[in-house]
């Protein structure tokens, strides 16, 4: 039992709470933008990171430049988490790298479709829903087991259009378009999230979820400046989030900082939805 | 359905009942069929307001009450008058909310906010609320029958302004803004509201709140078009776009409906 109120000369240090040293973390998409920064996040931190997606080569290029700056044994696994077997190969692959038991999960993946409500069709609308919400569902109710033993941590991306909607006025083409499955699988994501953060309570595990505000690929800022403008406009702090913003919400969330919060939504989006 | 609206046999009483949005208020309870005791700050106001509203709804049951809503035993004395009047209460609209006397004060920067003024507005907007919903609440709580209250909130109660749609912008001739202490006093209405949903849930009085977007009532037309740009609809309100959600919470159309926040806003909150 730990005493009710902490002694400051026993307390630990921020930086203790901080440390995930020794811990070993899961990144689904985590060679992604958002994704690539937590897994150096957490590689930062101390922690063995495991890289996962559908594309194995993508990951291993990414997991030896992530050694390169943090030692550790860091993995690159590949997964497609619209497939029940596969996931369960990935949880028994990362099993045998961790020895059994995982402590951090951190799901991002997203099918990266672009379109509208006018040109999606049924089966862009399913993809969508497969991978970014059942996508998640199926991960987690695979690493449950694994996450239990030792009271392990969950963290799902959401997205701002999880909890609003976008402005239409926004879009010139359908290729910068947010498809209106996306917004709605995310949704999902976050009751799931609060959900689980209740079922899951008894285990110890907590689960929360990030909402990123506009975080553009540097494509497209490349390719559609006036599309940057605009969304840097509508944004109270006048400007796009870089990956490097999203590092603190994943550390604090991930570790033992954040140990009393489960069941909530940081939105990481320079105030986008505050106004 | 028609007959789930109808207000017939009811009391409402509406605070600042002769004020931009209180006085249509006023005016649709009382077309379906409610005693509206219409409060404001003043006799004459609140005259004022009964007698265009009685030109518009002729035979309304309507009484004119003064009330300052800040103070207690003008509180008291004025429920005590619309109880003596029509012996019960059964809807309260808690609508009065103070803009100060002086427009140059009421709309100064922040950063030179004059605390006096701030206190003024909160006694009116959030005080005001608390005093009366206290008296009304009380007196429905002794009449057990239930009741329905109303709070006017704001969309700025739950969402932020964007400061750059005010360079420009007038109100009957004034540099406008939305002061912080509308915003921080509407919030608290919000979590006085909530608060109550579920402290008279068991009396089976009903609490929500109606958060307005902006309403077209003499702003000038640089606000209006850089007010409109935000909003889905693209467009202000009209007050009478506000009645039809009145009506609802006001009346049994909204018997399961409590702690709930209606946002009448041309869909600003949604993106």
């Amino acid at each position: 039992m730990q005493t009710p109120y902490s002694n400051p000369k026993e307390a630990r240090s921020l930086n203790d709470l901080l440390s995930l040293k020794g811990r070993d973390a899961l990144v689904i998409g985590g060679a992604g933008l958002l994704g690539g920064e937590i897994s150096y996040t957490l590689a930062e931190l101390g922690a063995r990171v495991i890289v996962a997606s559908r594309d194995k080569g993508k990951c291993q290029t990414f997991v030896k430049q992530l050694s390169e700056r943090f030692k550790g044994d860091h993995q690159a696994l590949g997964v497609d988490i619209t497939d029940r077997n596969s996931i369960r190969k990935l949880c028994e692959e990362a099993s045998k790298v961790t020895e059994g038991g995982l402590d951090i999960l951190v799901n991002t993946g997203w099918s990266g479709r672009k379109n509208t409500f006018e040109s999606i069709s049924d089966e862009d609308w399913d993809l969508d829903i497969e991978v970014c919400l059942n996508g998640v569902f199926r991960t987690i109710k695979s690493a449950v087991p694994l996450l239990s033993p030792r009271n392990g941590v969950i963290l799902n991306i959401a997205s701002m259009y999880g909890h609003v909607a976008p402005d239409y006025r926004m879009y010139d083409s359908e290729r910068f378009a947010n498809p209106p499955s996306y917004g709605a699988a995310k949704a999902g994501v976050i009751q799931l999230s609060k959900y689980l953060a209740s079922f899951l309570a008894p285990q110890g595990i907590r689960v929360n979820c990030i909402s990123p505000g506009p975080f553009p690929f540097e494509s497209t800022q490349l390719e559609n400046p006036d599309f940057i403008e605009r969304l840097k406009a509508k944004n109270p702090m006048g400007r796009i989030g870089i990956p490097i913003d999203i590092k603190g919400a994943a550390g604090l969330l991930c570790s033992d900082a954040g140990a009393y919060i489960t069941g909530q939504n940081i939105c990481v989006d320079g105030g986008w939805a505050v106004w | 359905m028609h007959k789930h609206f109808d207000l017939t046999g009811k009391t409402a009483l509406v605070t600042g009942g002769g004020g931009i949005l209180g006085k249509g208020f006023c005016k649709v309870l009382a077309e379906y069929g409610a005693s509206v005791v219409l409060v404001d700050i003043t006799i004459e106001r609140a005259k004022k307001a009964c007698e265009d509203i009685l030109q518009n709804v002729p035979g309304a049951q309507i009484m004119p009450l003064a009330c300052d809503v800040a103070d207690k035993d003008s509180v008291t004395s004025m429920v005590n008058s619309a109880v003596r009047q029509f012996s019960s209460i059964d809807v309260l609209l808690n609508n009065a909310a103070s803009k100060a006397d002086d427009l140059n004060a009421f709309f100064a920067p922040f950063e030179s906010y004059d605390l006096d003024l701030w206190r003024k507005v909160m006694s009116i907007n959030i005080d005001g609320a608390f005093l009366v919903a206290q008296a009304v609440g009380g007196q429905m709580v002794k009449q057990g029958n239930g009741g329905s209250i109303i709070n006017t909130s704001s969309i700025y109660g739950v969402l932020a302004p964007d400061q750059r749609i005010y360079e420009g912008s007038e109100y009957m001739g004034v540099a406008i803004n939305t002061p912080a202490v509308y915003s921080a006093s509407k919030a608290a209405l919000i979590g006085l509201s909530n608060y109550l949903a579920t402290y008279w849930a068991e009396a089976n009085i009903r609490v929500n709140v109606l958060s307005p977007g902006g309403v077209e009532s003499g702003q000038n037309e640089t606000f209006k078009k850089k007010y409109s740009a935000r909003i889905p609809l693209g467009r202000m309100g009209r007050d009478d776009e506000l009645h039809g959600a009145i009506l609802f919470l006001a009346s049994d159309a909204s018997s399961y409906f409590t702690g709930q926040n209606v946002m009448v806003d041309g869909g600003l909150s949604v993106w």
